[in-house]
């Protein structure tokens, strides 16, 4: 910029520090170390309590299932009930998301991270919908021979299909939501990949 | 925590954030619109900056220090946003016109306040923290500390910075014409 301009439009970083004056005098926030410790150990308190709530709503869960695996004949009705048990099971295991990382990076270093964790957590949540899907396949699967035997045992007519077709589309439906989920998460997760390639493209740029 | 590295975590927070605090209300600026949002982020930048100085090795400078963890936060508010990300622009789309500028018709302090601002909300974060960085008065070696690039590439966008600016403080003298 000119200096004539520079001096007709004011200083660009000039302006840029007064405006803090002019519009931005009554932000009140915690700025005393006392206040910031508090928040932070309410924090800590309430992500304790999201875990433990977390893992009591699991645990009920689980005994759903665990009563399901007793209780109900059909064997591969069974074994689907017991799948999603030993699945959730693993994703208790896996644990809570900690606290932010690579906040003291650089900040290009920092978006790459972010933009790689981002990635990362799309190909995790796509690998653990597929852990759901033997067990959903294999309750299907259970719930349709079921249908067939009840079908035969009271001599239905041809309608038996539909039948059929109908006790199981919840069972499809999820399963082609679960497929969709599935090729988002992948195409996100691709997203992701490219962002963080074109930060560290700049970065590298004449380091 | 020992209470000596509690001692020390305060009194680095307090000579930091006394001097800076009105920056780091700047930067919240540049990467929130809406005020009550504009808040909370303000907020978790100082809870951040306080909660970070517990590792305080002195690598860099506390000043330096102090705007990555900020850009950082600020940076993830951004990437939070999916809708909003996905319409932010490189300097270099905003350096060969591709985008139009559409700042307000007056030409005075206000408005170039406003240009200003307009223009860093457009941005995708990196650009943005180098924007503001250079807004703020950092040398070139000092952007490239806090955002992690070459001094020589910080240098080039500096030089995309002005022209742009330079660019549209011209678009406003035009439309006042008009």
């Amino acid at each position: 910029m000119s200096d004539s301009e520079e001096n007709q439009q004011g200083n660009p970083q000039e302006i840029w520090s007064s405006q803090d004056e002019e519009n931005e005098g009554t932000m009140h926030i915690a700025e005393n170390p006392g206040d910031l410790r508090a928040i932070a150990q309410s924090r800590k308190r309430l992500q304790k309590w999201l875990a433990g709530t977390s893992v009591a709503v699991a645990v009920l869960l689980e005994a759903g299932l665990l009563y399901n695996v007793y209780a109900i004949d059909q064997p591969w009705i069974r074994l689907g009930q017991a799948w999603t048990l030993g699945v959730i099971a693993y994703l208790i295991a896996q644990g809570f998301a900690g606290h932010r990382e690579g906040i003291l990076e650089p900040c290009a270093q920092y978006l790459a991270l972010q933009h790689e964790e981002r990635r990362r957590g799309y190909l995790r949540l796509r690998k653990q919908i597929l852990l759901f899907i033997p067990g959903i396949l294999a309750c299907a699967w259970g719930r349709l021979l079921s249908t067939i035997s009840d079908l035969h045992a009271v001599q239905l007519p041809p309608t038996a299909k539909l039948q059929i077709l109908r006790t199981n589309w919840l069972f499809v439906m999820t399963g082609i939501g679960l497929m969709l989920v599935w090729i988002a998460f992948g195409k996100a997760a691709g997203k992701a990949a490219r962002d963080r390639e074109q930060i560290l493209q700049i970065a590298r740029r004449n380091a | 925590m020992a209470s000596a590295d509690r001692d020390r975590q305060d009194a680095l927070y307090t000579e930091i954030s006394a001097g800076n605090a009105a920056a780091l209300r700047r930067l919240a600026r540049a990467y929130e619109a809406d005020p009550d949002k504009r808040r909370d982020l303000l907020q978790e930048m100082h809870i951040e900056l306080w909660l970070s100085l517990r590792s305080f090795d002195g690598r860099c400078s506390l000043r330096t220090w102090m705007y990555r963890v900020a850009h950082n936060v600020g940076a993830s508010h951004v990437m939070k946003s999916r809708r909003l990300a996905a319409r932010l622009v490189d300097l270099e789309i905003l350096d060969s016109g591709a985008t139009a500028f559409d700042g307000e018709t007056c030409v005075n302090r206000q408005f170039s306040a406003n240009t200003l601002l307009d223009l860093v909300h457009r941005l995708k974060p990196l650009d943005r923290q180098i924007v503001l960085l250079y807004l703020e008065g950092e040398t070139a070696a000092g952007i490239a500390e806090v955002a992690g690039l070459s001094a020589n590439n910080v240098a080039t966008k500096i030089h995309r910075i002005k022209r742009v600016l330079k660019q549209s403080y011209r678009e406003g003298v035009r439309n006042v014409g008009q």
